[in-house]
């Protein structure tokens, strides 16, 4: 008991000066932070604010754009037609829906391949583990653009890939491999991989073995273990690594225009065209703000789901001390 | 259940044999031909020094290592090519290993669940696991949210809720503050003979194996060193590690005398002489022979006088540590000689000054002979 009085009249002492350095900390905060916030103010969201404004205004007819107000922009991704010459077509809708469908079957491939691996080099002695970790980093370290176009000469109808197959006998006639979804979705596989991995390899490195011997022990056989153990506690780590595969995924627009030529068109294509070679800035616009509002919904839905499930059920830390005591009588 | 079930040992040890090759090349016997038996509803301690083979042990029990030679049988069956999870064993890890993404009543529940145990009658017998413990109504809780000493008990309350055949500890006490580690002694000790399993406890804390065992097997160097009754352990040691091992001892080695028909005399290297009530053997060998610093008084009894022996000295140091009065004695050749005495010992000695002569009394038929 004494010692608790002591502890709460030194509080109570020191209260005064808690209240004086804020005061002092509030300017250095502000010092620090200040510069920072103008240059994200004026270099990141001006420009979302920008293209938020233009994807309501109507389009020029030679580029840039009318200001008066045109909700045209969202008509026409959901269908409707613009001008006489189209109809009513939801060419856009389902370019979108091909988006997501790539990008969800890029998360989950990309999943598929790093889980293991991640789970394999977390179990390597140091040395080789550290080494492996610069292995997964080092695609960083060469251009994207040689990168892909190394996929063009491998999937190609005279690349690598058909004149091995060939040479082996299993095939007669070169498969079609480039310009389609395979290869857009084999070249977005590739390079994820790393963005998947890292987030992944964070959670199941910090996975304690003995929880994994206690499931053993427990009676669990190996799915039940995976299932009830290491899914649940690597789970921020397949999130993480599933946001930041599936947010630039969606986005993407060099992979799908290198390996997937005119054929596999994703969202990211359209921005592009709207942009650069249509120069309907109106339009591409509105589709990159719907892209974004509907990854901040995801994103807002995951964050508030995650919040809940890990909200404590119990009672916080007053009455554990009083429990502490009870345990030691 | 078959009438010898009753007597049949829970577990069989035979011969286990189990290396590991070391990352710099060597290899380590960490178990060289262990031979134990576990009887039902008994209290086994494990007991050795750092890297002796215990943990070894109980993960070959429950299936975590594999034996390189040798078999274990559980309840009659053998368990070589038995997974851990089939195994009717249940450990109760050295750190908790609560699992941090499930509530108390989940965790205990755990085993259950996993066996598809429904979900009425499994949270009945969570709820009686965990009232065994003490802990019953914090089902909701999360592990992080509880003290050391209670997630002991989730762990404990955790494993004893699959009823197994055989429950292992490997040092569950060790993480404790002394005073709840004593109180979860107690305790611990209660609940195996209330539940009646087996326990194989493994601890490197002796006062502890002393204090909690029915039975106590003394391991060093992947061998079993003695096993036996905390006192037998204690009191008669069969070499001189298990004698250096457990409690203080003062250990002395010499040629043995001829008998002189009431006593014979034990000569020890540095002229000192330590007198025996006839001992086992006559031969004149090298002997080995222990003494423990409680068998040493200051006060030469006044019964059966002629049965006591003395060693003589200089106090070299003295130190009161609450119930004894821990000494030791300089014999003129320089020996050092470790005493605890207490009582009216412990108050004439509170008297005496450091560099004082010293005489203290043992009963000639206190020292044990150690066979090698
Ligand atoms: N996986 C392993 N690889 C290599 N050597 C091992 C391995 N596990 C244990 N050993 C070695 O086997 C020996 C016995 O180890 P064990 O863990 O059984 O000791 P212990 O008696 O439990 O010790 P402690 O009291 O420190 O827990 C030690 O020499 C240890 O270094
Ligand atoms: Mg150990």
């Amino acid at each position: 008991m004494n010692t608790t009085d002591t502890a709460s009249s030194l509080e109570a002492s020191r209260k005064p000066r808690l209240f004086r350095v804020p005061r002092n900390v509030h300017w250095g905060l502000l010092g620090l932070l200040g510069p920072v916030t103008a240059f994200l103010g004026i270099f990141f969201l001006m420009p979302l604010v920008i293209m938020a404004i233009f994807s309501l205004l109507e389009p020029g007819l030679y580029g840039g754009v009318v200001w008066s107000f045109y909700a045209d922009n969202f008509g026409r991704i959901l269908g409707w037609a613009n001008g006489p010459i189209e109809e009513f077509d939801i060419v856009y809708l389902r370019i979108l829906m091909r988006s997501f469908r790539i990008a969800l079957i890029t998360v989950a491939l990309t999943l598929l391949v790093c889980y293991p691996v991640a789970f394999w080099v977390s179990r390597l002695p140091p040395r080789r583990r550290n080494f492996c970790l610069f292995l997964i980093t080092l695609p960083f370290f060469a251009s994207l653009i040689v990168r892909l176009y190394a996929w063009v000469l491998i999937l190609r109808p005279s690349g690598f890939l058909n004149q091995l197959l060939s040479t082996l006998g299993a095939i007669r006639e070169p498969i079609e491999l480039i310009y389609t979804e395979t290869a857009v979705l084999i070249g977005l596989v590739y390079i994820m991989v790393p963005f998947m991995f890292l987030p992944l390899y964070a959670s199941i490195e910090k996975l304690d073995r003995q929880l994994i011997d206690a499931s053993y022990d427990l009676g669990a056989g190996r799915i039940a273990t995976f299932r009830r153990v290491i899914l649940p506690l690597t789970m921020p780590g397949i999130m993480g690594g599933a946001i930041l595969v599936f947010i630039p995924t969606l986005g993407n627009f060099i992979v799908p225009s290198l390996l997937g030529g005119a054929k596999v068109l994703m969202i990211g294509n359209l921005v592009e065209q709207q942009f650069l070679y249509a120069r309907n800035w109106p339009f591409g616009a509105a589709l990159a703000m719907l892209i974004m509002s509907v990854v901040l919904a995801l994103l807002m839905l995951y964050v508030r789901t995650t919040l809940k499930r890990r909200s404590p059920r119990g009672t916080a830390a007053k009455p554990r001390t009083k429990d502490r005591a009870e345990g030691l009588t | 259940m078959k009438p010898s079930s009753a007597t049949a040992p829970v577990v069989e040890i035979r011969r286990a044999t189990k290396r590991f090759r070391t990352p710099e090349g060597q290899t380590v016997h960490a178990l060289a031909g262990i031979d134990l038996s576990v009887n039902p509803n008994e209290f086994v301690t494990l007991l050795g020094p750092s890297g002796c083979g215990k943990t070894t042990l109980l993960r070959t029990i429950s299936g975590f290592e594999a034996l390189d030679d040798g078999s274990i049988h559980i309840q009659g069956r053998a368990m070589n090519h038995i997974p851990p999870h089939s195994r009717p064993v249940n450990t109760v890890f050295q750190n908790y290993a609560l699992f941090p993404h499930l509530s108390v009543g989940d965790n205990v529940g755990y085993g259950l669940a996993v066996r598809k145990v429904p979900r009425r009658e499994r949270e009945m017998r969570v709820g009686e696991a965990l009232e065994m413990v003490g802990m019953n109504g914090m089902q909701q809780r999360s592990p992080g949210q509880l003290s050391g000493g209670q997630q002991q008990r989730v762990a404990l309350a955790r494993a004893i809720v699959n009823r197994p055949a055989l429950l292992l500890l490997d040092e569950p006490l060790s993480a404790l503050d002394r005073h709840l580690r004593q109180t979860m002694q107690r305790e611990l000790k209660s609940l195996q003979s209330e539940l009646g399993i087996a326990f194989v406890f493994v601890t490197h804390d002796q006062e502890e194996a002393l204090t909690m065992s029915d039975r106590i097997v003394v391991l060093n160097g992947g061998h079993i060193q003695q096993e036996g009754s905390p006192s037998e352990i204690y009191n008669r040691p069969v070499n001189t590690f298990v004698a250096e091992f457990i409690g203080e001892s003062n250990r002395f080695q010499g040629m043995l005398e001829p008998f002189d028909g009431q006593f014979s005399r034990l000569r020890l290297e540095d002229g000192d002489t330590l007198t025996l009530m006839s001992p086992a053997s006559g031969a004149a060998d090298a002997l080995h022979v222990m003494l423990r610093p409680e068998q040493f008084c200051v006060h030469k009894p006044t019964e059966a006088a002629e049965e006591y022996a003395s060693l003589c000295g200089r106090l070299a140091q003295k130190a009161f540590v609450g119930r004894d009065m821990e000494i030791t004695l300089e014999t003129a050749s320089g020996r050092p000689i470790k005493a605890a005495l207490r009582g009216h010992d412990s108050r004439t000695l509170a008297e005496r000054n450091v560099g004082d002569e010293v005489t203290l009394w043992y009963a000639t038929s206190a020292p044990h002979v150690i066979a090698a």
